[in-house]
């Protein structure tokens, strides 16, 4: 199974392609400013990826950074995510933070969701599933869950 | 002769005092007193490295398309050594935040410790570009819906 773990920081994950915006430590094992597309990664690369406190550092919109997301992902491939809570002060602590979201967000990349009905035309192209419900972390900063592309 | 850098002046222009030199900068030329105007979303900002004695930031940053850790890097790069940058930005949880159509960021009172190596935020901090600072204060003010903030560049 490869998986490719986005902004990696100062958790690497063994057994994985650890991506970072600057080679910090060497378990960066590619450098990549996710604000430039395409991503370095061709498409179906990947069965796994992990985006933990990565995607509200991005000043591109959550639509862009899921598309790539969905293009380097193989048929069948998963994402899991993490991302801020609009409600807390810890999503607006950090100057790099530009997104912060809703538990209803991720509702519109999946089709089968009310949101994603509604207003699917934002990533009609590249749809996902919702796989685990977004839930709050027992903080309640930030929203996790597990997604998997519809190819 | 000093040099007190007043960013995006508006109505609140910098108080003249003896020996110093006021610019009053604003992104138009709206009233008579702005003598210096430029749009704070071209980088470089057009000020000389090391070329001002302080800075004042007052609900300036908040309405910029670059990012807060540029603005610090342009502010860094332009303060002289010792030099201050005060200033203020919206809290977080405020109408007051996100109420102004022209506001696209806002902070808490940990926001500027990201930018001192000794404070706890600083320290774990992982931005791209970034200058240390060390940070003298920062406080609610007003009717607790903005943080202001006081900062020196560490340049030794």
């Amino acid at each position: 199974m490869d998986t490719l773990v986005l902004g990696c920081g100062e958790k690497p994950m063994a057994d994985a392609v650890n991506h970072d915006r600057i080679k910090h430590r060497p378990e960066v094992d590619i450098a990549h400013d996710l604000d430039i597309f395409p991503w370095p990664w061709p498409d179906n690369s990947f069965d796994l990826i992990v985006a933990c406190a990565v995607l509200e550092h991005l000043r591109c919109t959550l639509i862009e950074s899921m598309a790539e997301c969905w293009r380097i992902l193989r048929p069948g491939g998963q994402i899991h995510v993490k991302i801020p809570y609009w409600n807390h002060a810890n999503s607006y602590a950090d100057p790099t933070h530009y997104w912060r979201f809703d538990i209803s967000t991720l509702e519109f990349f999946d089709p089968d969701t009310k949101l994603g009905r509604q207003y699917g035309f934002y990533a009609d192209q590249r749809p996902w599933r919702i796989i685990k419900a977004p839930v709050l972390n027992p903080g309640r900063s930030s929203i996790i869950a597990l997604l998997e592309v519809r190819k | 002769m000093k040099t007190l850098l007043v960013l995006g002046c508006g109505n609140r222009l910098g108080e003249p005092a003896e020996g110093w030199q006021v610019i009053n900068h604003d992104r138009t030329h709206h009233r008579a007193e702005v003598n210096y105007v430029a749009d704070l979303d071209v980088r470089p900002w057009p000020w000389a490295d090391n070329s001002a004695d302080a800075i004042v930031a007052r609900a300036v940053f908040e309405h910029l398309h670059i990012g807060l850790e540029e603005s610090m890097a342009e502010c860094w790069r332009i303060l002289k050594p010792g030099g201050i940058l005060t200033g203020t930005m919206p809290l977080w949880n405020t109408e007051k935040a996100h109420g102004d159509p022209t506001h696209r960021r806002c902070i808490t009172t940990l926001t500027m410790g990201y930018f001192d190596p000794s404070t706890k935020e600083g320290a774990a901090a992982l931005i791209y570009e970034w200058h240390p600072w060390e940070l003298l204060s920062q406080s609610l003010v007003g009717k607790k819906d903005s943080v202001r903030f006081k900062l020196r560049p560490r340049k030794d």
